[in-house]
């Protein structure tokens, strides 16, 4: 039973947040404010959070009809605190220019904020940031982040009762779960300055 | 030899025919390694993490001694399980996974896994707790209760299982324990607010059937009367729980009450939280109109608005301290019951301030 994690032949069981939907929904978030040049701070390229928020951001970077320039890519090694600031500190020195950020977890957008402050750079008069998940006391941070929420509470829920499935019924057949995450606007993004 | 659950008894007159544990430990003294090395050399998942030589004679020493790395078959010898049982009031406070993760980390390289349960501090569910985990045959407990729970605690730690309490006073119990030096906290969050001019502070407590809710006051009084002042028992108030929300009713009780104050010593963070948001309701500002001080530097104090000066602790070594004094016991090698009391600082953030005027 898998929760946050799936495998791409969905041959186990498996809950997890619908996190190219996610990643989708904070792009067009950016997109409506009037942001064109959004970079991604990515998670472990090897976790499956990391890797379909990555794909989805790509997604809806090109239906808004604005290139996926890798240059505006950059992972973390782990979705821990702490594990942003070299990856933005690549995006910040060598990447191109961007006027907001998608992070892969919340996290890592706290790295951003305290990156982009390190740079001079204010959230999110100069740079707009939104994360995911929507972890606690995130509506009390500084600035208030504005995130896509979903429920870990929910996904163990569901855990749970898929592995009290299988127990009862071996012969179960494998299934996703995949729940829909929700865009929690806070004050962490505002429209793209005018002219940088 | 004893059985772990034996300690402290005499001895059964006919020994079990078992052969010595050799545990993980034995082999990195032997191998003249870290427990942590051997650990990693026996699992195929982190075997390639170590150097092939050092690999292969762990491996040799392992064999030598007749280490067996199956924990089932080794609990069937040794009687032991290789987990712990860890019983917990709510992991989603903040400053519970920092703990857990202190106990994880000491556990981890000896084998040992904990098996966790949450009780929301009810007393029958700490109990269920309890003897849901025994059942699991765990080779000893890290808990967190109620007072209402001591004295089923209390008979475990007599009938010799190993069990350590965590931010719990054990009273009369002489087992072991781990907590920060509530008292002291408070007397430090008391001095700092009088140094910087206050002279009518408040006390939102915690729970008062809970060690640290009671702790925590009692400093809050000794930390006035040192100074020669006599505490305003209008100026207490107690909360129902150490949870977001429950800060709430007691402020506005002290908002409410005819005596001024301009500042608060809040028992826990996600309490000084409620004080700042019900003064905030209230148009009073933090720390303008009143300052508050909390108690834990729970995770990202340091971001709210305005940040928090409170009194700091390390959870994780509450944790770390807990399983550490837990291995000791099973080993049988440390039988001096005694509770660790861990330091506590003093982080001055943005939450408090000299008093502006006093208020009312």
């Amino acid at each position: 039973m898998l929760v946050n994690r799936r495998v791409a032949d969905a041959a186990a069981f498996a809950v997890t947040p619908d996190d190219r939907r996610g990643a989708a929904l904070a792009v067009e978030h950016l997109v409506e404010l009037g942001h064109r040049r959004i970079a991604h701070l990515g998670g472990p390229p090897e976790l499956s959070p990391a890797a379909d928020r990555r794909l989805g951001f790509g997604a809806a970077i090109s239906a808004a009809g604005v290139d996926d320039n890798p240059s505006l890519v950059a992972w973390a090694e782990t979705f821990a605190e702490d594990a942003g600031i070299a990856p933005m500190h690549t995006l910040l020195n060598y990447g191109g220019r961007f006027t907001a950020i998608v992070a892969a977890n919340d996290m890592l957008a706290l790295d951003c904020f305290d990156a982009l402050r390190a740079a001079g750079l204010s959230c999110p008069s100069d740079v707009s940031v939104i994360g995911f998940n929507d972890m606690p006391f995130a509506e009390r941070i500084q600035p208030p982040l504005t995130t896509i929420r979903h429920s870990p509470y929910e996904m163990g829920r569901q855990a749970a009762e898929l592995l009290l499935e299988q127990l009862a019924d071996p012969a179960a057949l494998p299934r996703t779960v995949v729940l829909s995450p929700t865009l929690v606007r806070r004050a962490s993004t505002s429209a793209p300055p005018r002219a940088r | 030899m004893l059985s772990p659950f034996m300690r402290g008894k005499e001895a059964p007159t006919a020994a079990r025919p078992e052969r010595p544990v050799v545990t993980v430990r034995d082999v990195a003294e032997r191998a003249g390694v870290h427990p942590a090395t051997v650990s990693r050399v026996l699992n195929q998942a982190t075997r390639h993490l170590i150097s092939d030589a050092t690999a292969r004679r762990v491996e040799r020493t392992a064999a030598d001694l007749g280490y067996q790395a199956n924990s089932i078959a080794r609990g069937l010898r040794t009687r032991r399980s290789l987990t712990i049982g860890v019983v917990i009031p709510d992991l989603t406070n903040p400053i519970f996974p920092p703990i857990v993760r202190g106990i994880e980390d000491q556990l981890h390289p000896l084998n040992y896994t904990a098996l966790l349960t949450n009780t929301d501090s009810e007393p029958e569910r700490e109990l269920r707790g309890l003897q849901t985990l025994a059942a699991r045959q765990v080779d000893g407990f890290i808990v967190t209760t109620t007072e209402a729970t001591l004295p089923a605690v209390g008979e475990l730690v007599s009938d010799g299982v190993p069990l350590v309490l965590i931010n719990r006073s054990l009273g009369d119990i002489a087992g072991f324990g781990v907590a920060p030096d509530d008292r002291r906290g408070a007397i430090t969050a008391v001095e700092h607010l009088l140094d910087l001019g206050h002279e009518s502070i408040a006390h939102v407590g915690g729970p008062p059937q809970l060690a640290p809710g009671k702790e925590r006051h009692h400093g809050f009084l000794e930390g006035l009367a040192d100074r020669g002042l006599v505490p305003d028992e209008r100026l207490v108030r107690f909360a129902d729980a150490f949870t977001g929300g429950a800060g709430i009713a007691p402020t506005q009780a002290l908002l409410d009450g005819e005596v001024p104050f301009t500042a608060i010593f809040a028992a826990n963070d996600l309490l000084a939280l409620d004080c700042i948001d019900t003064l905030r309701a209230a148009g009073l500002d933090c720390p303008r109109d009143v300052s508050v001080i909390g108690f834990n530097d729970m995770p990202f104090a340091d971001r709210f608005t305005p940040p928090l000066t409170t009194i700091a602790f390390s959870h994780y070594d509450i944790g770390r301290e807990a399983a550490r004094l837990l291995m000791g016991q099973l080993d049988r090698e440390d039988t001096a019951p005694r509770t660790l009391v861990l330091p506590t600082e003093l982080v001055v953030r943005g939450s408090t301030a000299a008093p502006r005027r006093r208020r009312g």
